[in-house]
């Protein structure tokens, strides 16, 4: 049986601890992108079709179709008009959004957020003033993080022997 | 009536935000399975406290995000099954072939607003898409007047639930008995209610 008391007294400060990450997360994609780590899709540019690659990305125009980038960091800028579904590691969506999302880590919709569709990630933080009609599919985080330390070592193994 | 009357002083957390306890959804989330996968529809808007407190679940949300499309159905213009049916499709988005697995369904303040017909039509759409062990959550409103509008409600700490209005409006309030919600949201029955010191009752419905 879960210990309710306990979680709601930690929700608060979890969600204070989560808003810094997802800051920092977003400040470190942004800052990537200036020093050429990170492509940019600008506020006039209109794409249709499958975006995929193998480094974050920041979309400030139109991109209409898929986009592909597992293992990466998507932002949705303010600007953003996004009519995609978008797998990533992590999601930020401060713009527009028609779509579903995949997060393996995790999405945040910060507060001028406006997402329809349904999305599938470990961890999802919605702030205050964001829209979203859709579907959640969570899995509860303490659940997580006894999965992800059972399966750290096999993930261990694996490299040892992929390598 | 805003949400807690008796002492809003301490309970207005900012302007129109009200908290108040709310026993019976919270004894709710106490028994959820933390192996279980559960399925749950908001009807209200998504708001962050919710998401991050049903996070520690297991749990599949659905946020329709509805309150103001169910408010104006009215069904001098649905005035058939079938155009009722549809509505609600375009609403809410459970689909015959793709059928949800409800185990909780969150009304909040909402059959307050809807017409009694809709309310009933509702809950008959919601049911081919609902365990038949899953329970229903609403709050009933018992005084004569009530906010004009539905409340945005979250799920916050310390089994509060915080309500937010968009106005100070007021409007006649249908003030549903418990044999009213029996009819109206048949085959859902009572199983528990509260009446809160503010006149609202809150209830939980099930099947069995």
């Amino acid at each position: 049986m879960i210990d309710m008391k306990q979680i709601r007294e930690n929700v608060s400060s979890k969600m204070k601890t989560n808003q810094q990450n997802d800051t920092q997360l977003l400040n470190e994609t942004r800052q990537a992108s200036k020093q050429g780590g990170t492509s940019a899709i600008g506020s006039s540019i209109h794409i249709t079709g499958t975006v995929s690659g193998d480094e974050d990305l920041i979309i400030d125009g139109h991109v209409e179709g898929n986009v592909d980038l597992k293992g990466h960091n998507v932002i949705v800028g303010k600007h953003g008009q996004v009519q995609a579904n978008i797998e990533a590691n992590n999601i930020v969506v401060e713009g527009n959004l028609n779509g579903d999302l995949i997060g393996e880590e995790k999405v945040i919709i910060r507060e001028t957020g406006n997402v329809h569709g349904n999305i599938v990630s470990p961890r999802v933080t919605l702030e205050d003033g964001a829209l979203f009609k859709g579907s959640i599919e969570m899995e509860p985080r303490q659940m997580n993080v006894v999965k992800k330390n059972t399966s750290s070592g096999e993930a261990a193994d694996t490299k040892k022997q992929s390598a | 009536m805003p949400f807690l009357a008796r002492s809003p002083a301490k309970t207005k957390v900012q302007d129109s935000r009200l908290s108040s306890k709310s026993p019976l959804l919270f004894s709710l989330l106490d028994k959820l399975d933390p192996e279980k996968r559960y399925e749950i529809l908001d009807c209200g808007p998504a708001s962050a406290g919710s998401i991050d407190t049903l996070s520690n679940y297991h749990c599949k949300l659905y946020i329709t995000d509805s309150r103001s499309e169910l408010c104006a159905m009215d069904t001098k213009e649905l005035d058939s099954a079938h155009k009722l049916n549809r509505a609600f499709v375009k609403s809410l988005q459970f689909y015959k072939s793709h059928k949800a697995s409800l185990d909780l369904i969150l009304l909040w303040d909402l059959p307050n607003y809807l017409q009694a017909d809709i309310l009933s039509a509702l809950v008959t759409y919601l049911l081919p898409h609902t365990n038949k062990d899953a329970y229903l959550h609403c709050y009933i409103h018992t005084a004569s007047m009530m906010p004009a509008t539905p409340g945005k409600y979250s799920i916050m700490e310390d089994s509060q639930v915080r309500v937010e209005y968009n106005s100070d409006d007021k409007r006649p309030c249908p003030a549903y008995y418990q044999e009213a919600l029996h009819k109206l949201m048949y085959p859902f029955k009572v199983k528990r209610s509260i009446l809160h010191t503010n006149g609202i009752q809150e209830y939980l419905l099930s099947q069995k």
